[in-house]
């Protein structure tokens, strides 16, 4: 029954111009990044992955997840499907998850082929291909972004189950993912390092050894842990030395991504279809 | 068999009882009318019948398994058609039915030729590979219920099956309904039409302000009505005498009677007496021309019941 749910998810997303356009744009953007970074700027496609404009990149992943996942729910609700489907011996927790399952798997090949294209053109155009440790440590990174992939996707599940128009569920969705996480994560750490008298960024931060407050609200953001992760197995931090360490980053993803898919799961599991 | 058996089913949303202590039994084979205008409970009613929406109280029983304590199996015996549906309108027909029998637990191997199956008897087999989106209402309507027989169901449970349809569609959807229920499969149709009900169904259950008010067959119910207040006949005669006005106020049966130019009318207590009265007028000298019997329709035994219970509340 899952795997049925996810064929349908796969086959109905595949259909949508959501997909078609954020593809696109992250196909063009990733070859853009992948030419860019060979030819002018002399970076190689370790370096490229490491650098901010693929950073800007992985921006497109995470709208993708969160633009596919949105309506999940709020949609079939709205629409009336949801009638149809629990006439039929399925379960809501097999649904669920069958929704669940199909936007990530669409996501994730659809990243992984991306960025590999890109990794490996970047590398034939660069003229110089990686060896088997730096090919290790791009794909680890990869598969690190899959739990990203996962945050956004129960992060918007979550929304898409708790309100009942679908507008609303991508408008907060958006806003708390560009806007609201952004801030919770980065403002008590410059608070702190002001405070400590780093006005400067990057800080200085082997000066500065932050109170575990602060890195839990760092930590808050996916795309921020995905950005220490990143320094941690491709060799450059965000802000010149770590702030969170590699079991943290992925400790605090995991959370992440553990407690919006149990909140979503929870709520659909008593969700009123009248 | 018994095909439902709902017992003192109830359902309360804050203050407000949408179904209160609802008994009803629909035997193998039927074909029950559930009616009732709008907001009387009937969808919450059906909600609760096919395990959508859980009871503040009562029990639904279905081919004699409990709904809510063996849901998965009870809902592999029956097909449903929701008032208000959507299918995934980027899909294709096929591919929409290709994923309910999944759900409905059809072997992957029977899907395909069941599908077609049903196509073809919808007279959609030339749209299977088209895009739901681009469908006719008709044609959804007539892809919900071929939905609901995938599994090969032996209870239909159909809510406002014709609703918004133009009257061609909403023909086309009763023949096929009735002709489901010839093929033996007992069906559950809520509606607010009578018409539609009286053409379709053996029995009716009218519900109002959430209780059942009456169950019956069709026949039964019109008699109920016609006990108090009778049938009118209309004879329609070449000239109407006094002596004829005379003869036919005497007539044993007669509760009331009167002239509207050549036609004699009278309120009898049964069609029974109609040959009598006949029999009467034509041995008084009279010359008939054209005989009426005027039943009470089901809408009119359907707004005496509500009004009287309504009456009553």
């Amino acid at each position: 029954m899952i795997l049925d749910v996810i064929r349908k998810e796969i086959k109905e997303i595949r259909k949508t111009r959501r997909l078609l356009v954020i593809g696109i744009l992250f196909v063009v953007a990733t070859i853009a990044c992948a030419v860019v970074s060979a030819q002018w700027l002399d970076k190689g496609p370790n370096e490229m992955i490491n650098g901010g404009l693929y950073g800007l990149i992985l921006m497109f992943v995470s709208l993708l997840a969160l633009m596919l996942a949105y309506d999940t729910i709020v949609g079939e609700r709205n629409r009336g499907s949801l009638a149809l489907v629990f006439s039929k011996p399925i379960g809501r927790g097999q649904f669920f998850l069958g929704k669940f399952l199909g936007v990530f798997l669409l996501t994730t090949v659809l990243f992984i082929v991306v960025s590999s294209f890109g990794y490996w053109l970047n590398a034939a155009i660069f003229g110089e291909f990686p060896s088997g440790a730096e090919v290790a440590a791009a794909y680890k990174f990869f598969f690190a972004v899959l739990l990203v992939i996962l945050c956004w996707i129960s992060f918007a599940m979550f929304f898409s189950t708790c309100f009942k128009s679908a507008a609303v569920s991508l408008i907060t969705t958006l806003i708390l993912w560009i806007m609201v996480l952004p801030m919770i994560s980065q403002i008590p750490l410059h608070i702190y390092a002001e405070q400590q008298g780093q006005i400067h960024i990057p800080f200085e931060l082997g000066e500065i050894s932050f109170p575990i407050w602060v890195k839990a609200l760092y930590a808050v953001n996916p795309d921020t842990c995905i950005g220490e992760l990143s320094g941690h197995l491709l060799g450059s931090l965000p802000f010149s030395s770590s702030i969170l360490t590699t079991g943290q980053s992925i400790g605090a993803m995991v959370i992440f991504a553990v407690v919006f898919f149990v909140a979503a799961f929870w709520l659909f599991r008593r969700m009123s279809l009248e | 068999m018994k095909a439902i058996e709902i017992q003192g089913l109830t359902k309360k949303f804050g203050k407000l009882t949408a179904v209160d202590n609802l008994d009803l039994e629909i035997e193998e084979g039927d074909s029950f009318g559930f009616l009732g205008p709008n907001g009387a409970g009937k969808t919450t009613t059906i909600k609760m019948l096919i395990g959508l929406l859980r009871p503040t109280r009562g029990t639904v029983r279905i081919w004699g398994h409990d709904m809510f304590a063996e849901g998965k199996e009870v809902k592999k015996s029956f097909g449903f058609v929701p008032d208000f549906y959507s299918f995934y309108e980027s899909l294709t027909a096929f591919e929409n039915l290709e994923f309910f029998a999944a759900l409905s637990g059809i072997p992957k191997g029977e899907r395909g030729k069941r599908i077609l199956e049903l196509l073809e008897v919808f007279s959609l087999e030339e749209r299977a590979n088209s895009k739901v989106g681009d469908f006719s209402h008709g044609m959804k309507q007539r892809l919900v219920i071929a939905q609901a027989l995938l599994p090969h169901p032996n209870l239909l449970i159909l809510d406002e099956p014709t609703l918004g349809l133009d009257p061609r569609g909403q023909f086309e959807i009763r023949e096929l309904i009735k002709s489901i229920s010839q093929e033996g499969v007992t069906t559950f149709i809520s509606s607010h039409l009578l018409v539609e009900v009286e053409d379709m169904c053996n029995k009716v259950g009218i519900i109002n302000s959430g209780r059942l008010i009456r169950v019956n067959s069709i026949e039964n119910l019109k008699s109920e009505i016609e006990a108090p207040t009778g049938i009118e006949v209309r004879i329609e005669c070449e000239e109407v005498t006094p002596e004829i006005i005379a003869v036919v106020k005497e007539v044993e049966g007669v509760r009331d009677s009167g002239v509207e130019g050549k036609t004699i009318w009278a309120r009898v207590e049964s069609s029974d007496i109609t040959p009598t009265l006949t029999t009467c007028i034509v041995t008084s000298g009279g010359r008939i021309r054209k005989v009426e019997e005027h039943s009470p329709s089901l809408e009119e035994v359907f707004l005496k019941l509500t009004e009287r219970e309504g009456g009553q509340g």
